[in-house]
């Protein structure tokens, strides 16, 4: 496919006019033509219903817009980033993270682009769902990394990155020590450390765990951050959950929570149609690019240098 | 045994009904596609990529070093693409002698990439050539049939997991070589998995720009790219 090609039929598709799109595109009518003509017959059937005065996408036309025009984006996006990175400029990275999404997750990939770009403007923040859903949509966060649910806007485009069970955190001398696992019926009569939005992942899944065993936490305590969490549980004021890729400390004791099912996935997500900078697009590609299975020895590595 | 023919080796054990397949969608981009793929003359697209081990690679950099060679291939998960890959490797001290740096992509993504070089035990860069944006602009890419898709899909080969999209599209098995100062001095495409360059051919092709430095075929942009290549670039090969 030729881009030219591509870039006639976008526009061909927006105006549904060909004296027009062939003025958009600066070419003449019987070129734009032409090059339409050649991408229907490489896709393999007519993109539009060519009636005198009422030109209309077909099916095919109205399935394949979509790639398309996004191929179009990405082509152009991808001569941008080349020559922004050529001229050493950069763009800001605003990146959100959901409560409970490790930033260690990123440091791997955020160090692979500072060795290539000393200018790199980086913004990190934290937050609920809705609120980095807000904040995408609104143009002050480029991608957030999130966990994947019934919540998030349809206009953001998701790429799962892996799947991760619960584990279960407690101080050194807590009773669970002996233990090779916590089954969720161990939780009852537990003092636990939540995060204190309630819009935290680990503490809505802690919510629904215990509305279905019945039961009540003994105490809970609050905190608002993921380190508050994990020096209040090392003061043995309580346990708490988190997602198996949490860094945790030493001493701190991690047991998996054994569920047979219960996971969670984390997804990485970008506001659809509309482009990145050349700096978060980059971002963007090595996150896509990496493995994030578990098995993977320097995902390990990573967590493990961390804890 | 030259690529062509372990190509082709490969291409007779896979059921009929498939190679049918394949051989149908090779005369339908031969006919139509080749026709956007840049050739030589032409300036070649500058690139930044992710690599295997998730850095990022820059083609200008690359350029600096000496002429580059860039293949495209479908993804680790094309016997024909991993053969090439293979034939590749062997040939590689001999690319390094002629002061060029050889890499290769493929839109997969999710650590495919990795994978792919590790199994292969690969000693140049793989690079993760995420939704083909690079692969558009070098004209190479086409999309992928739904029949193929569903192919694909019954041997365990999820596209939509593998490239991170819904939409299917795949790089033509393509090679180009670019002089240090930018310029395409080779380009070749098929449609025909089982036709590519031969690695034996790119050392003489780097010997050649080596010795005389011209483009190949020259300064007037003549394009080489084409179903069959021209009988002085075959003579060559």
């Amino acid at each position: 496919m030729e881009l030219s090609q591509i870039a006639y039929f976008v526009t061909l598709a927006r105006t549904l006019h060909f004296t027009r799109a062939a003025e958009a595109c600066n070419v003449s009518q019987p070129a734009l033509t032409k090059a339409v003509q050649k991408l229907e017959e490489e896709l393999g059937g007519p993109l539009l219903h060519r009636e005198r005065g009422n030109t209309q996408l077909t099916e095919l036309g109205r399935l394949m817009l979509p790639p398309l025009e996004r191929a179009l984006a990405l082509a152009r996006e991808a001569k941008q980033q080349a020559e922004a990175f050529r001229q050493r400029e950069s763009s800001p990275l605003r990146i959100g993270l959901e409560y409970s999404v490790p930033a260690s997750l990123l440091t791997p990939v955020l160090a692979a682009l500072r060795r290539k770009c000393e200018h790199i403007d980086l913004r990190l923040r934290q937050g609920s769902q809705a609120d980095l859903c807000q904040r995408m949509l609104d143009s002050e966060l480029d991608i957030a990394l999130m966990v994947d649910g019934p919540g998030i806007q349809e206009r953001l485009h998701r790429w799962p990155l892996f799947a991760e069970h619960y584990i279960v955190i407690c101080s050194p001398e807590h009773r669970f020590r002996d233990r090779d696992h916590v089954a969720p019926s161990d939780l009852a009569q537990e003092d636990l450390v939540l995060h204190e939005s309630e819009d935290c992942p680990v503490r809505q899944y802690i919510g629904r765990l215990y509305e279905s065993l019945g039961t009540a936490p003994r105490m809970q305590h609050f905190a608002s951050s993921q380190e508050h969490i994990i020096e209040m549980v090392l003061a043995s004021l309580g346990i708490s959950l988190a997602g198996e890729r949490l860094p945790t400390p030493l001493p701190l004791l991690r047991r998996p929570f054994d569920t047979d099912s219960d996971c969670r996935d984390v997804i990485l997500t970008v506001l659809a149609g509309r482009p990145l900078g050349p700096t978060p697009a980059l971002f963007l590609k090595l996150m896509r690019a990496r493995s994030w299975e578990q098995s993977d020895p320097e995902a390990a590595f990573a967590t493990a240098a961390a804890a | 045994m030259d690529l062509k023919r372990r190509l082709a080796a490969l291409f007779e054990v896979r059921p009929a009904w498939y190679t049918d397949l394949l051989t149908r969608i090779a005369t339908r981009l031969n006919r139509t596609a080749i026709e956007g793929v840049l050739s030589a003359g032409s300036t070649m697209p500058d690139f930044v990529l992710p690599n295997a081990e998730g850095e990022l690679v820059f083609s200008d950099e690359l350029l600096a070093q000496g002429p580059l060679v860039v293949g495209f291939f479908r993804g680790g998960w094309c016997p024909f693409c991993s053969a090439t890959l293979k034939a590749l490797q062997e040939v590689l001290p001999d690319i390094l002698a002629q002061g060029a740096t050889l890499v290769a992509m493929s839109p997969d993504t999710a650590g495919h990439i990795r994978a792919t070089k590790q199994s292969l035990g690969l000693q140049f860069e793989l690079l993760s050539d995420v939704d083909n944006a690079t692969a558009l602009r070098f004209g190479v890419v086409y999309p992928v049939p739904a029949e193929y898709s569903k192919a694909l899909l019954s041997f365990g080969i999820d596209l939509t997991r593998r490239l991170g999209a819904a939409a299917h599209l795949l790089p033509m098995p393509a090679l180009f070589i670019a002089g240090t100062d930018g310029r395409l001095r080779y380009a070749y495409a098929n449609g025909d998995v089982t036709d590519r360059t031969e690695p034996a051919a790119i050392v003489a092709l780097l010997r050649s720009i080596r010795s005389d430095d011209p483009p190949v075929p020259g300064d007037d942009g003549c394009p080489v790219a084409s179903a069959t290549p021209d009988a002085g670039a075959n003579d060559a090969l």
